[in-house]
């Protein structure tokens, strides 16, 4: 690699050939310290030695190129040689001249072998003599280096980009606004009858919100599990899924976690309806889904909110998974103090802090994960006397002593029993549950189960019936395999 | 000097072509590297192509058809895109919707590993665009519309296109537009159909109510006119002329054009005899071809 100093004084004495005027470096001083004003020393000794360039410092941290011509120019060679990948010009030189700079450039950047086809990225700006170049970041292996001029060079660029970026942005929403502030044109060169059904399409999007975007998007996501043709692995899925599912909770948005849970399972739930790469997709999201890590996170979401009680008791149910006693164990071990505040308090909305459930929880626990616990249980409760949240009272049973456990004696299964605190909660899901929504399949653009032919409330049955058991943890995988006729 | 309003046609049609050829480098290079820079460029080149748009949308459709030799991702997707800004202004959608969808239309590519339209299935494509617009970190509205209008541009209103699912969904209006903004191109590319305009629009009226949404090609019709801005046209009299602007109205459309002396040559302005005159749909005339 060719140091610095070289390429520049290649360049310069390419761009002082043919400037009638002075390169000028304009860097922000002040911002990076000593070591930025010994780079900007040796910058200006290097300048200055090759034809008495005058470098002055201003604080607009932007390299710009006065009056004058620029050849066409070995400078974007000279610098991907040097390892700049990108770099932000500022010059205010004739049009023509850089374009044929932009020519020379992106021609370099053509050729995939070349250094030079890193130097990709610019960005010009139309209009009459301002036309603008930049290009951003630079190699990594520079700024990884121990030390000396080539990382002080590649700080400094950095340094430049940062200051162009900031400026572009702001032009950027400068111009966005300017762009939304203008109104509507209306609808033209159409015959008046084409005229309301375009209207009613664009109503549509007039009237789509952030929420209902992204229940299309999730709809769309749950769809493209069922590709014939998959592109996209389990993993990919799960990314894109707790990415939406992550918005949904930033946005609590819960109704839409809970159908989007719901269409997940609709899908895990085997059947000839769906092929084994769209069961092995959705299985793998719901794992990953309910992994303690993002339970952890979805307690947090909880725990922001303002009113707790208005998370549906099945979401948080679903949460829990097939065994909560394990769930809890997995989650209390891997959350800091702050985050089992939210856990426990997530949990409480199933158990109660007097149920048996939480002896048999923390007896399994390590010591320490067990003294946290308690330590964050006994703030709950604090909590919970000065200020009574609107929690679930679920009936707490006594232990059955011949079983031997409080929990298994309880049964999980029971709180499908006590369903009744559950329609309070959630009456979309019961009716959901009876088959009475009428809702199901516009809530569902994804599944059109209506499309084989089969019958509705017969599939509808049947997917509930499962639904329910894998809510339960009693059925999961089940039904694999069941006639859907 | 004072150019003449027929001088400043030319010189439009020329700048045009020119502020073409730049976005294109521009878009060039994004198909690979940082997933939020081609947002952030495409975002440029969008507001950039609706300004353009808002004066004169002919201009853009011109350059895409003129442009039609180009293969690669970034000259489909800014043909798309031209098209697209074309169909959403005279739409009358809202500016952020009009961002929207032309970005959709700039990146409905993106995540395509090569270099080349057609050169992979458009359901590997719209797969891939789901994943590689998502990597952005980015999730507000006009995201989510880019994504749903990238990974179903080619599922069709009814349907039954790519990708083939089990669970088909129904297309955000973005991607309706976007299907018929992307097939056109794709029916008048060289490289796929390589379709004259009137052709084109044919074959796209004959799925209308099926692959497209009715309305949307009689709105394409009248975006792309009876020819684009830079075809020559030649009359019955023999007569040969290069058009310069198509404007339309609810009823009526107008080509202004320039009468083209012997030789057709438009790198060298002096060749052209500049005899301005205009057509109307009554006039006869048969696309000669394209400049």
């Amino acid at each position: 690699m060719i140091p610095f100093q070289k390429v520049m004084s290649a360049v310069l004495h390419d761009v002082l050939a043919s400037m009638s005027k002075c390169l000028s470096l304009d860097l922000n001083k002040g911002a990076a310290g000593p070591e930025f004003d010994l780079l900007y020393k040796q910058l200006r000794e290097e300048l200055t030695r090759e034809g008495a360039v005058e470098l002055q410092i201003s604080a607009s941290g932007e390299i710009s190129i006065g009056a004058g011509h620029l050849s066409q120019s070995a400078l974007g060679t000279a610098l991907a040689n040097a390892g700049v990948r990108e770099v932000m010009f500022l010059p205010d030189l004739e049009v023509d001249d850089l374009l044929e700079f932009l020519q020379v450039t992106t021609a370099l950047a053509a050729k995939p072998s070349t250094p030079e086809a890193d130097l990709i990225s610019f960005w010009y700006e139309m209009g009459p003599r301002s036309i603008r170049i930049v290009r951003t970041s630079l190699e990594a292996k520079y700024l990884s280096s121990a030390g000396g001029k080539e990382k002080h060079i590649s700080e400094l660029f950095l340094h430049l980009v940062g200051r162009g970026e900031a400026s572009r942005q702001q032009a950027l929403k400068t111009k966005l606004a300017e762009l939304e502030g203008r109104p509507p044109c209306a609808i033209q060169a159409l015959r008046y009858d084409d005229h309301s059904a375009i209207e009613t399409m664009l109503d549509e999007m007039r009237e789509e919100t952030e929420g209902s975007l992204r229940r299309q998007f999730t709809a769309t996501l749950m769809a493209a599990m069922s590709v014939h043709d998959p592109v996209l692995g389990g993993q990919d899925f799960v990314f894109l899924l707790r990415r939406v599912v992550n918005d949904q909770m930033a946005s609590g948005d819960w109704s839409d976690v809970l159908k989007t849970i719901r269409n997940l399972e609709f899908l895990v739930e085997g059947s000839t309806m769906r092929s084994e790469y769209t069961l092995e997709m959705a299985q793998a999201c719901k794992v990953r889904l309910r992994s303690p890590k993002t339970i952890i996170e979805f307690s947090l979401r909880v725990h922001e909110q303002e009113d707790a009680s208005l998370v549906p008791f099945k979401l948080v149910r679903w949460f829990l998974g097939d065994d909560p006693r394990e769930t809890w164990k997995q989650c209390a071990t891997l959350a800091n103090d702050g985050a089992l505040l939210a856990l426990l308090q997530l949990f409480e909305v199933c158990f109660a802090l007097e149920h048996p459930f939480w002896g048999e929880a923390f007896e399994t626990l390590d010591p320490e994960v067990k003294r946290r616990s308690q330590t964050a249980m006994t703030a709950v409760k604090a909590l919970e006397k000065d200020e009574p949240s609107i929690s679930f009272e679920m009936p707490v049973e006594e232990p059955d002593s011949a079983d031997g456990s409080a929990f298994d004696a309880l049964d999980w299964l029971d709180f499908e029993a006590d369903e009744e605190h559950v329609n309070e909660l959630d009456a979309s899901l019961v009716a959901f549950l009876d088959g009475t929504n009428s809702r199901f399949k516009k809530d569902k653009p994804g599944l059109s189960i209506n499309k084989r032919g089969e019958s509705v409330p017969a599939l509808m049955i049947e997917h509930l019936e499962a639904l329910e058991k894998s809510l339960m943890g009693a059925g999961k995988g089940s039904s694999r395999g069941r006639n859907d006729s | 000097m004072t150019r003449s309003p027929l001088e400043d046609h030319l010189a439009e049609l020329l700048d045009a072509n020119r502020a073409w050829g730049k976005a294109h480098q521009l878009l060039s290079p994004i198909w690979a590297g940082n997933p939020n820079t081609p947002r952030y460029v495409s975002k440029r080149v969008a507001i950039r192509l609706l300004e353009i748009a808002e004066q004169r949308s002919d201009l853009l459709l011109g350059m895409s058809l003129m442009n039609a030799g180009e293969t690669g991702i970034a000259a489909h997707s800014l043909k798309v895109a031209s098209v697209m800004s074309g169909l959403c202004t005279y739409l009358g959608l809202s500016p952020r919707h009009r961002l929207d969808s032309v970005m959709t239309a700039l990146l409905h590519h993106l995540g395509q590993s090569t270099g080349v339209v057609g050169q992979q299935s458009t359901s590997a494509v719209a797969q891939r665009s789901l994943m590689a617009l998502l990597l952005s970190k980015h999730s507000d509205e006009g995201h989510y519309r880019q994504v749903l209008g990238a990974f179903q541009h080619g599922l069709t209103m009814d349907g039954t296109g790519v990708p083939k699912m089990d669970f088909p969904v129904k297309q955000h209006p973005i991607s309706l537009l976007l299907t018929v903004a992307n097939d056109f191109i794709e029916l008048c590319a060289d490289s796929v159909a390589g379709m004259d305009i009137n052709d084109a629009l044919q074959h796209m009226s004959v799925q209308a109510g099926k692959r497209y949404h009715p309305n949307l090609i009689s709105l394409l019709k009248r975006v792309v006119g009876p020819a684009p801005v830079g075809s020559v046209l030649q009359l019955k009299s023999g007569e040969q002329l290069l058009v310069t602007q198509y404007t339309a109205s609810d009823d009526d459309w107008t080509l202004e054009t320039v009468a083209l002396s012997a030789r057709v040559e438009m790198r060298r302005l002096k060749d052209l005899s500049l005899i301005h005159s205009r057509i109307q749909p009554k006039q006869v005339f048969e696309v000669f071809n394209a400049v």
